[in-house]
C-alpha cells in the first residue's frame, strides 16, 4: 500500500467513525442549545434503541426495517425519558437535569443489563451491508457507505427541518433566547420535546449502525460513544448544529489518524490527546469552531 | 412453674436437643464466591458464576461434601475495585466462609485476596492470570487458571514452529493488563527463539472500530507472517472481521478471549480463515468431561457456555471440593493445605497441578483452530 | 447567657461523641463494618471538599478523581515497602527506590502533590464558566487515568498497585475527613468565603468590590484538590490497592450524585449524600443474589443496587432538586450566619445576556 492509500484509507475510516459521533452530537447539541443540559443519558437511549430493533433484525426483517425500528425505539424512549423527568425539571438547574440524567443513564443500563443478559449481541447479519466496496486501495463496507450516506441526508434534513418549517424555526428561535421565545408565543414544552425526539431519532440510527458495523452490543455500548459524541460537540461548538456534525469529523479523525500515524508508545494516550485537544478549544476558541460568541468565560 | 414441669420441660428440651444433634451435620458448608456480574467484567465472570452454580448444584446433588450441602454464597463484584474488596470482607468476616473461590481479573485478586490470607481462609482465583498471583498474596492464595507466560509462549511457539511465521505484528488493549501481559510475553518468547516484531499497535477497551490499526497492518511491506491479537472477549470477533473485509489474509492467533462460540457469528465464517487460539478448554470437544459439561450448562441454562471462564468457574468449585474431601477437617487451615496435595485435579479445563504455591498450576494450554465454521483442536500443549 | 455558653460546648461535646463512637466501632466491629466506614469517611471528605469547589465556589469540577488519584499514587508510592519497590514500579529515581515513607508525611505530599496539579490546571481553565469547566475537569480525569495505565513501570499499569501497606483506619479517616470539614466550615465562614461566593454569584460585581477573582477561585480550587488528594491517599491505604479504574467516569459520577443527593451548598448535605451512597447500597446488596428471604422466594436481581441508586437520583432531583438538606446547615454551637448556598445560577454566569436562560428568575 503506497503512503497515499494508508491515508486516503485513515482518512476514510476517520470520516465514517466520526459521522457516527456527529450523529449522536447533534442530538446533544441541540438539547444543550436549549436547556444548557449535558444529557448524560443520550448514549444510552442509543442503546436501548438498537437493543429493542435486534429481535426485529432476529426475526429476519431486512436492514432498512431494522433501522426504522430502532428509530421508533430510541425516540420513544428519549420521548418518554424527557416527557416524565425531564419536563418537569425544566425550570431547575442545569446540575439537576445533569444530575437526573446520570440518573436515567445507570437505570437504563442496569434495566437492559437485567433484562437480557451481559453477552455482546448483535443483528443478524446483512448480506448488503457486509459487502466490501473498494476504490482503488480503499477497503470499505456498504455499511460504511451507508453511515455517511444516510448521516448527510439526515443532517441534511435536519438542517431543512430547522430553517424551513415553523417548528424548526421556533426551535431556533429558542435556543437563542428563551424568554423573549416565550414571549413571542413559543409553546416551550412541545419544543423542547420534539428537540428530543429528533435527538433520540438521530441517535437511533447512529445506534443501528453501531450495531451493524461493529456486532458487538452490550447494555454498556452507549456511553462512551456518548460521552464522546458531546466532546465532539463541544469542539464543534455546543448549541450549534452543523458544529455537531464538524465536532464529531474532526473527533473521528483525530482517534482515527492519532491511533495511525504516532507510534504505539505514545498512541497508546489516544484517549488523553484527544482531551487535551478538547481543552485547547476550550481554551483557545470557547464556543467551539461553529458555537456562537456565547458568554464561556467567567 | 411445678417441678414436675419443671424436669418435664428439661427432659423435653434435652430430646429435642438430641434429636437435633444428627441434624447439625447436615449443616451446609459455605463457600464465597466474588463475580461481577453487572459492569464491563460481567462478560466473562458471568459465565464463571453461572458454571459454579451448576458445579454446586451437581455436588449437592450427590450427597454434598461428607453428607453435608454446599451453600455457595455470591457477591456482585460490580467490576468495581471498592465492592469487591467489600465482598471479601462480608463473606470473611459476616457469612463466615471457609473457602473463597471468585474473579477473573488479576487486579480485582489482589484487591481481595489480602482479606482472605489475613484470616487464614483459602481463596482461589478462577481467570486472573498474572503468573505469580499465589505468591503475590500469600500461602493462601490460590489460582486455576495457567499464567499469562504460559499461554502466550505456547503461541509463540506455534507461530514460529508450526505457522512458521518469522515476522509478526502485535495489537493489544492498551488498557488491560492481562491483553499487555500476554503481547508482552509473546513478544519476549518469540524475539527469544528469533522472531520478529515487525510492529505494534494498542487499541483501549470500548473501542469497537479497529479501523487504523488494521490499515495500519496493510501498510506494512512486506505483510507480517503473522498477528498476534491480544484481545479482551468480545473485541475479537470485532477485529478478525475487520481484518478480513479489509483484505488481510495473514494468520491471526489470539489468546482466550477468543474462545467463544460468537466468534465465528460474529465474525463471519468466512473470515475466521486462518485463525487460531490458545485457550483453557476445547468448547467443542469430544472428550467426555467437556462434552458433559457443555451439556450440563446447556440444560441448565439453555445456551451452550458463553466462554472460556465458564469452565474456570466449573473446576473452581470442583478444585475446591475435592480439597474439602481431603482435607482432615473442614477448617480453612485444612482445606488450604490439601489443595497443594493435588497434583493430578482433573478439569473441564485439563489436568492441573497445584504444588507450588508461588505459582500458577502447570497446565496445559489447548491450542485451537478454527476451520470451517468450526473449532479444531490442534493439541494440548505446555510451553 | 447559659444557652450561649450551652451552644458553646456543643460543638466540643460532639466531637468527644464521635470519638467514642469510633473507639466502640475500632473495638467492637469487624472488620467489614470498619471497611464499609473507612469508605464512608473518604467518600465524606471527597464530597466536602468537591462541594468546597463546586457548590459554594461555583466551580463545577469533574476532575476531583484526577487529583484523588494522584494524591492517592503519590503517597502510595512513597510509603510502599522497600522490599517490592523496586521490581514493582521500577522507573522512580534511585533514592526514592531505598526510602518508605511513613504514613503522615506521605498523605500530605499526596495532598501537595494534588494541589500542584490543581494550579497547573486551574490557572488556564478556571476563566471557564459552569459547563465548560465541567467538561474541561472531566478532560482532566482522562488525562490523568490514561497516563496512569500507560505508565506501566510508575505505576504497575492497569493491573494496580497492590501491596500498599494497610495503615489507614477510623482514626485516621476520620481525623481528616473532621479537618477537611472543619477547614471547609471555617473558610466558608470567613473573609475568604465571602469573597469566594461573591465570584460565584456575580463576579463582575465581586471584581468591581476588588476581590482578584482568579485567584481567589485558584486558591479555593487548590485548597479543595488538596482534601481530594489526601483522600485518594487515605483510600489506597485502606483497601491496600490503588487502580486506574477506581478513577473513571464512575468515579465522577459517584461524586457529584454524592454532592447533588445532600445539597449542593450545604456541608451537612454532602456528609448525608455520602452517607447515603455509601451505606444504603449495603442493605440492598444481600437481595442482589436471590434466595428465600422471610419466607418469600426472590429471583437473583443483579444491579438492584444500581437500580434503586439511579431511581432515588431521578427521584429526589424531581421531589427535592435543592437536594435533601439544600443549603441548610446542621448548626452545633454558635449559631453563625449560615451561609447561603449557591442560587439558582451555579452552571450559568449570572446577569449575562447569554444564551437562554430556562428559568424565569
Amino acid at each position: 500500500m503506497s503512503a497515499f492509500t494508508v491515508f486516503l484509507q485513515q482518512l476514510a475510516n476517520g470520516l465514517v467513525l466520526g459521522f457516527l459521533y456527529g450523529l449522536i452530537a447533534i442530538g446533544l447539541s441541540m438539547i444543550y442549545g436549549l436547556l444548557r443540559m449535558i444529557n448524560f443519558a443520550h448514549g444510552d437511549v442509543l442503546m436501548v434503541g438498537v437493543f429493542m430493533a435486534l429481535p426485529v433484525s432476529w426475526m429476519g426483517a431486512p436492514f432498512p426495517i431494522v433501522l426504522l425500528a430502532g428509530i421508533l425505539a430510541a425516540t420513544a424512549v428519549g420521548g418518554l425519558i424527557q416527557w416524565s423527568i425531564y419536563r418537569p425539571l425544566i425550570r431547575s438547574r442545569d446540575v439537576t437535569l445533569l444530575v437526573a440524567s446520570l440518573g436515567v443513564s445507570l437505570l437504563l443500563q442496569n434495566l437492559v443489563l437485567m433484562l437480557t443478559s451481559p453477552q455482546p449481541k448483535r443483528p443478524e447479519p446483512d448480506p448488503f451491508l457486509d459487502a466490501p466496496f473498494q476504490i482503488g486501495g480503499v477497503f470499505l463496507r456498504n455499511v460504511d457507505l451507508m453511515i455517511v450516506a444516510l448521516a448527510v441526508a439526515f443532517v441534511i434534513g435536519t438542517h431543512w427541518f430547522l430553517q424551513k418549517t415553523r417548528p424548526g424555526l421556533a426551535i431556533r428561535a429558542l435556543s437563542q433566547d428563551l424568554s423573549a421565545a416565550r414571549m413571542m408565543g413559543i409553546r416551550v414544552p412541545r419544543m423542547v420535546f420534539i428537540c428530543f425526539l429528533i435527538g433520540s431519532a438521530l441517535a437511533g440510527v447512529a445506534g443501528v449502525f453501531i450495531g451493524y458495523k461493529y456486532g458487538h452490543l452490550t447494555p454498556y455500548s452507549g456511553f462512551l460513544p456518548g460521552v464522546k459524541a458531546f466532546v465532539a460537540a463541544v469542539i464543534g461548538g455546543i448549541g450549534s448544529f452543523p458544529g455537531a456534525v464538524v465536532g464529531g469529523i474532526i473527533l473521528g479523525l483525530l482517534e482515527v489518524f492519532l491511533v495511525g500515524y504516532l507510534p504505539d508508545q505514545l498512541a497508546q494516550f489516544r484517549d488523553a490527546y484527544v482531551f487535551l485537544v478538547l481543552i485547547l478549544v476550550l481554551l483557545i476558541r470557547p464556543s467551539g469552531l461553529f458555537g456562537r460568541a456565547e458568554f464561556v468565560k467567567a | 412453674m411445678s417441678n414436675v414441669l419443671g424436669r418435664f420441660a428439661t427432659a423435653a428440651a434435652l430430646a429435642v436437643a438430641a434429636l437435633a444433634e444428627p441434624a447439625a451435620a447436615q449443616e451446609p458448608i459455605k463457600i464465597g464466591a466474588i463475580y461481577s456480574v453487572t459492569g464491563s467484567y460481567a462478560v466473562i465472570e458471568d459465565p464463571a458464576l453461572k458454571a459454579a452454580k451448576l458445579a454446586v448444584k451437581e455436588i449437592n446433588a450427590q450427597g454434598g461434601i461428607k453428607g453435608r450441602p454446599i451453600e455457595m454464597i455470591h457477591y456482585d463484584g460490580k467490576s468495581t475495585l471498592a465492592d469487591i474488596a467489600n465482598a471479601a470482607q462480608r463473606l470473611v468476616h459476616e457469612d463466615k466462609v471457609i473457602a473463597i473461590i471468585g474473579v477473573a481479573d488479576s487486579g480485582f485478586y489482589l484487591a481481595s485476596a489480602p482479606i482472605a490470607q489475613d484470616a487464614g481462609i483459602p481463596y482461589l482465583d478462577t481467570g486472573g492470570t498474572v503468573p505469580n498471583l499465589p505468591e503475590q498474596v500469600g500461602e493462601f492464595g490460590h489460582m486455576m487458571p495457567f499464567g499469562d507466560d504460559y499461554q502466550a509462549f505456547v503461541a509463540a511457539d506455534f507461530a514460529l514452529n508450526d505457522l512458521k511465521a518469522k515476522t509478526a505484528f502485535l495489537l493489544r488493549d492498551a488498557d488491560s493488563d492481562y491483553t499487555r501481559a500476554i503481547a508482552t510475553f509473546f513478544k519476549q518468547r518469540y524475539e527469544e527463539k528469533g522472531g520478529k516484531i515487525v510492529d505494534e499497535s494498542s487499541y483501549h477497551t470500548g473501542d469497537t472500530d479497529y479501523s487504523a490499526h488494521v490499515t495500519k497492518i496493510r501498510s506494512l511491506n512486506p505483510q507480517p507472517d503473522v498477528i498476534y491479537a491480544a484481545m479482551n472477549p468480545g473485541d475479537d470477533a470485532t477485529f478478525v472481521r475487520q481484518a478480513r473485509e479489509a483484505g488481510i489474509t495473514v494468520p491471526i492467533i489470539g489468546g482466550d478471549a477468543f474462545d467463544n462460540p460468537d466468534l465465528v457469528k460474529n465474525a463471519g465464517a468466512n473470515n475466521t480463515k486462518d485463525v487460531y487460539f490458545t485457550t483453557h478448554m476445547a468448547l467443542t470437544s469430544d472428550g467426555g468431561k467437556v462434552s458433559k459439561f457443555i451439556d450440563a450448562y446447556k440444560a441448565e441454562y439453555g445456551i451452550p457456555p458463553e466462554n472460556a471462564f465458564a469452565g474456570l468457574g466449573y473446576d473452581s468449585v470442583y478444585l475446591m471440593v475435592e480439597a474439602m474431601n481431603k482435607a482432615s477437617d473442614l477448617s480453612s487451615k485444612a482445606i488450604n493445605d490439601a489443595i497443594f496435595t493435588i497434583t493430578n485435579f482433573a478439569g473441564v479445563t485439563g489436568a492441573a497441578n497445584f504444588s507450588d504455591p508461588k505459582r500458577a498450576p502447570d497446565k496445559e494450554v489447548t491450542l485451537i483452530a478454527v476451520k470451517d465454521g468450526k473449532f479444531e483442536l490442534i493439541g494440548n500443549r505446555k510451553p | 447567657m447559659r444557652m450561649a455558653r450551652a451552644r458553646k460546648a456543643a460543638v466540643p461535646i460532639a466531637v468527644l461523641a464521635l470519638l467514642a463512637a469510633l473507639w466502640l466501632a475500632q473495638t467492637q466491629l469487624n472488620a467489614f463494618y470498619l471497611q464499609v466506614l473507612g469508605l464512608l469517611g473518604i467518600n465524606i471528605m471527597l464530597t466536602v471538599t468537591l462541594n468546597f469547589a463546586a457548590g459554594y465556589g461555583g466551580m463545577f469540577s469533574l476532575g476531583h478523581p484526577a487529583f484523588a488519584a494522584i494524591g492517592g499514587y503519590t503517597a502510595a508510592v512513597l510509603t510502599y515497602p522497600v522490599a517490592m519497590k523496586g521490581f514493582r514500579i521500577p522507573a522512580y529515581p534511585e533514592w526514592l527506590l531505598q526510602i518508605a515513607v511513613p504514613f503522615l508525611p506521605a498523605l500530605l505530599l499526596g495532598g501537595l502533590a494534588a494541589s500542584i496539579a490543581a494550579v497547573l490546571v486551574g490557572w488556564p481553565v478556571l476563566r471557564l464558566r459552569g459547563h465548560y469547566l465541567a467538561v474541561a475537569t472531566l478532560g482532566l480525569t482522562v488525562i490523568v487515568q490514561v497516563s496512569i495505565v500507560n505508565l506501566v513501570d510508575y505505576t504497575r499499569g492497569a493491573l494496580g498497585l497492590s501491596g500498599i501497606p494497610n495503615y489507614a483506619n477510623l482514626w485516621w479517616i476520620y481525623g481528616f475527613a473532621l479537618l477537611t470539614i472543619y477547614v471547609v466550615h471555617r473558610l466558608v465562614h470567613s473573609r475568604f468565603g465571602r469573597a469566594l461566593r461573591a465570584v460565584r454569584d456575580d463576579y463582575v460585581a465581586a471584581q468591581m468590590s476588588g476581590v482578584n477573582v482568579a485567584r481567589t477561585r485558584l486558591i479555593a480550587f487548590t485548597i479543595s484538590a488538596f482534601f481530594a488528594g489526601v483522600a485518594g491517599g487515605l483510600l489506597g491505604h485502606l483497601l491496600r490497592i490503588l487502580t486506574p479504574g477506581q478513577f473513571s467516569f464512575n468515579a465522577v459520577f459517584i461524586g457529584v450524585a454524592m454532592m447533588i443527593l445532600g445539597g449542593m451548598g450545604s456541608i451537612t448535605g454532602s456528609v448525608i449524600g455520602a452517607l447515603i451512597m455509601t451505606i444504603l447500597p449495603q442493605f440492598i446488596i444481600p437481595f442482589e443474589r436471590g434466595g428465600s428471604f422471610l419466607g418469600f422466594e426472590l429471583p437473583a436481581l443483579h444491579g438492584l443496587t444500581q437500580i434503586v441508586t439511579a431511581l432515588i437520583l431521578i427521584i429526589v432531583m424531581l421531589i427535592r432538586p435543592e437536594g435533601i438538606a439544600g443549603s441548610k446547615e446542621l448548626t452545633l454551637g454558635p449559631r453563625l450566619r449560615r451561609a447561603r448556598g449557591p442560587s439558582e445560577r451555579t452552571m450559568q454566569t449570572s446577569g449575562q445576556t447569554s444564551g437562554s436562560e430556562v428559568e424565569a428568575k
